[in-house]
């Protein structure tokens, strides 16, 4: 089982760009771009929440997991 | 001003400081040596009747600490300078840490061992019975051997804080 980031889904439902959105949630535009390419070990619930907030969605929008 | 500012701060001039000591140890050996004074201390008072072949003998062999000693200063250049640049914990520093205290057991090992071998230089042309190995351990080895030791030891644990620092960085 893996857990699939789907950032890039909300930044298009939310037309918002990565750049505005590391601004919002205080982190850099290349560790945006880490997470929605997956290669990130892992997220802080802090940073989770944040995005959560920003992009108005559940964590359940931004994670899913799938079977490898 | 946090800790990290704080810690490049004192690194950088640490490592000035450390560059003007390995800058004036060699330049201090070459005064001795053209004003013909003894470089280093040799192990036991030097009788009338030795040679000066036998004293330079003597005085060259305790450069091999020398040379010890610049090498470990040199390495704690190259960590004070990775500090003054804000790289604190990676794997290169630990590796940095665990060579300065290897550096610095090597000095230990080597005055211990030298000192023997430069009082039988001074002595071999000295009457049978009348030559001498002087063995001995100061204070100064002994705190030369544990700060190797500790530092040693010190480089393999900042291994691990490396390695959990590398952890945290890839979490956003």
């Amino acid at each position: 089982m893996e857990i699939i980031v789907r950032l890039d889904v909300m930044l298009a439902k939310r037309k918002m760009k990565s750049r505005d959105l590391a601004e919002a949630v205080g982190i850099t535009e290349q560790n945006i771009s880490l997470l929605k390419s997956g290669k990130v070990k892992g997220i802080r619930f802090e940073t989770l929440a944040k995005l959560c907030v920003v992009l108005d969605c559940q964590p359940g929008d931004l994670l899913e997991a799938m079977p490898t | 001003m946090n800790n990290l500012d704080r810690l490049k701060k004192r690194a950088s001039w640490l490592r000035v400081a450390t560059l003007c000591v390995v800058v004036a140890l060699p330049v201090l050996i070459g005064a001795a040596l053209t004003l013909n004074m003894p470089m280093t201390a040799l192990p036991q008072p030097v009788s009338p009747d030795v040679t000066r072949g036998q004293v330079m003998s003597a005085q060259a062999l305790g450069l091999v600490s020398v040379a010890a000693l610049i090498w470990t200063l040199l390495r704690m250049r190259q960590l004070f300078g990775a500090y003054a640049a804000g790289d604190v914990l990676s794997e290169a520093n630990a590796l940095t840490i665990q060579r300065i205290g290897q550096g610095m057991l090597a000095v230990a090992a080597l005055g211990v061992v030298v000192r023997p071998v430069q009082s039988l230089i001074l002595t071999l042309e000295n009457a049978s019975g009348q030559r001498a190995i002087a063995v001995s351990l100061s204070s100064a080895d002994i705190g030369f051997l544990l700060a190797g030791g500790l530092l040693s030891v010190i480089g393999w644990a900042m291994h691990e804080a490396a390695q959990a620092a590398d952890e945290n960085r890839s979490f956003v």
